[in-house]
């Protein structure tokens, strides 16, 4: 116990390094999320639009309420749970600082998952409530949206945390890219804008055509986004929310393994160029 | 005029070879914007399945106006595009020094450093759904029309670069403008959409305070019969003369404030 416990507490440190990162550039970071939330506003101007044109209050199961809430709880999901972990990775890779760590007497992953921890924490205090507060209660006012069941939100936090751990380790993969590819800029944007729509942060996925959402559902990324939401609308009910959660619960495996692989393999490519 | 283009020309042709010599980074770029501006589309087609038309504007007058917003963006992308890179770092590092040095304009200097073919991506998507767009709605294009066509979009390019170097200039004075102008470059999402599915507030500040709706909603719908000639031409190129008029001055006025690196 007491040892298990001095091991963690080697790592606490990066997740506080991080915390203080962000607030040493606080003001940059404010104004990158104010950006983000324009976006949003535009994506809210135009479902607002779309009801207004619809002959139907319901489209594809949503009202335009759910709808509002949607597409701001999925902001709040893809904002809480980025970490940076690909920049992180990628930068050392191709600095070659990536070396190091192997010397080092801590193991890489976990100090990498202690600073996404960081980011998580500050993150969801900084973004999250408070957006989450806001939304709550304009809608609690305005149109006399009730407060979302104690259920909904339990399982939308277990959800979440399997959520940051997927897309933790995805770009933890990701980063590894930087192997082999030199525009990882170029490469990042190509990435979030793919996993933006194959997660449901673009259109909620239930209105794709049945094909394309059979096929996504192969796919890791609706994990990523798609899951939490629809369990905070209350979505998914008894089993189907089960299964949801299972699934997740899957990939974060499935991803975990993959991670690893590619981590030895990538070690190995470090000796040889090292001659 | 004639040195400046053949410069620009000397620029252009050393950035072809170091982008032939990895293809690879092109496609990268290439498909990174593009399906920036391809998950957009995806959204509009699938909203569409829905309803028959939106704000009165139906799917390919909207399509259009998407379309068209996509090409002033990339051709200020393919330019202009170290302009983000003065925000970042250019006065921080103390780089600056170098553009004032040279018997150049300095700011033909700072553009020419970067030559973007990543908006090829945008400018992909702009021609191809404009195109669609048009023959749909059966816009005909006589050659009057693809003169003031060609116009607008240079005039729209134009106040995006404006916009642009505005907020950059900034840097002379904080140093690092970058989250400042992505935050208004942001903006700029509202102009590809009908302004009338916003508030006056937003409509009043995309089209006088940071005025994209001049680089897309408005000259578009000339085309789509909603706007008159003289406020989608009078308007965009008065609009880019104005904008580009106040970011050049600005600019002048923050190079004279440019402290260097070091004492």
């Amino acid at each position: 116990m007491e040892d298990s416990k001095r091991r963690i507490g080697i790592y606490i440190p990066f997740a506080k390094s991080e915390i203080q990162r962000a607030l040493a550039y606080r003001l940059s970071f404010f104004a990158f999320i104010l950006a983000d939330i324009l976006q949003i506003s535009v994506a809210i101007y135009l479902w607002n639009a779309i009801f207004n044109s619809s002959s139907k209050t319901v489209i594809n199961g949503f009202t335009k309420i759910q709808m509002l809430t949607y597409v701001v709880i999925s902001f709040i999901t893809v904002m809480s749970i980025g970490s940076g972990t690909e920049w992180v990775v990628a930068g050392e890779v191709s600095s070659g600082e990536i070396a190091i760590n192997l010397i080092r007497p801590i193991n890489y992953q976990i100090r990498l998952l202690f600073q996404a921890l960081g980011s998580l924490f500050w993150q969801t205090i900084a973004i999250s409530l408070p957006l989450w507060f806001v939304q709550t209660i304009v809608l609690y006012f305005s149109v006399g949206q009730p407060l979302p069941s104690l259920t909904n939100i339990g399982l939308y936090l277990i959800s979440l945390i399997m959520s940051f751990l997927l897309w933790f380790l995805f770009n933890f993969c990701f980063g590894l890219m930087a192997f082999y590819v030199t525009y990882i800029w170029g490469l990042n944007i190509l990435k979030e804008n793919l996993v933006r729509f194959l997660s449901g942060a673009v259109i909620p996925l239930i209105f794709l055509p049945m094909w394309l959402q059979k096929f996504i559902s192969f796919l890791p990324f609706g994990s990523i986004n798609y899951t939490p939401v629809m369990l905070y609308l209350g979505k998914f009910k008894g089993n189907e929310a089960l299964k949801a959660l299972g699934v997740q619960f899957l990939w974060v495996v499935l991803l975990f393994v993959l991670s690893n692989v590619l981590w030895k393999k990538a070690t190995k490519r470090l000796t040889i160029m090292g001659g | 005029m004639k040195k400046y283009i053949k410069l620009y020309g000397r620029f252009v042709s050393q950035y072809l070879k170091f982008m032939m010599q990895s293809k690879v980074n092109f496609f990268i770029g290439f498909f990174g914007f593009l399906t920036t501006q391809a998950t957009g589309i995806a959204f509009l087609y699938l909203v569409f399945q829905n309803i028959p038309s939106l704000n009165g504007w139906s799917y390919y007058e909207i399509l259009f106006i998407y379309g068209f917003a996509q090409l002033p963006r990339g051709i200020d992308h393919l330019f202009t595009d170290y302009i983000w890179v003065l925000g970042a770092r250019v006065v921080v590092r103390g780089e600056f020094d170098r553009y004032l040095l040279r018997p150049i304009n300095p700011l033909f200097h700072l553009i020419s450093e970067r030559f973007q073919p990543d908006a090829f991506g945008e400018l992909a998507v702009g021609t191809v759904i404009t195109s669609i767009a048009a023959a749909k709605l059966g816009i005909k294009m006589s050659f009057g029309k693809i003169i003031i066509f060609l116009a607008l979009i240079l005039a729209g390019a134009v106040i995006y670069t404006a916009i642009k170097l505005f907020f950059a200039t900034l840097a002379f004075w904080i140093k690092n403008s970058l989250p400042l102008m992505n935050l208004v470059y942001s903006t700029s999402d509202f102009a590809k959409y009908p302004n009338s599915i916003y508030s006056k507030f937003v409509q009043g500040i995309i089209t006088i305070i940071i005025p994209f709706a001049f680089t897309a909603f408005i000259p578009a719908s000339y085309f789509t019969g909603k706007t008159s000639l003289a406020l989608a031409l009078g308007g965009t190129v008065g609009t880019a003369i104005v904008s580009f008029s106040i970011a050049y001055a600005f600019w002048l006025y923050g190079i004279k404030s440019y402290e260097s690196a070091g004492n």
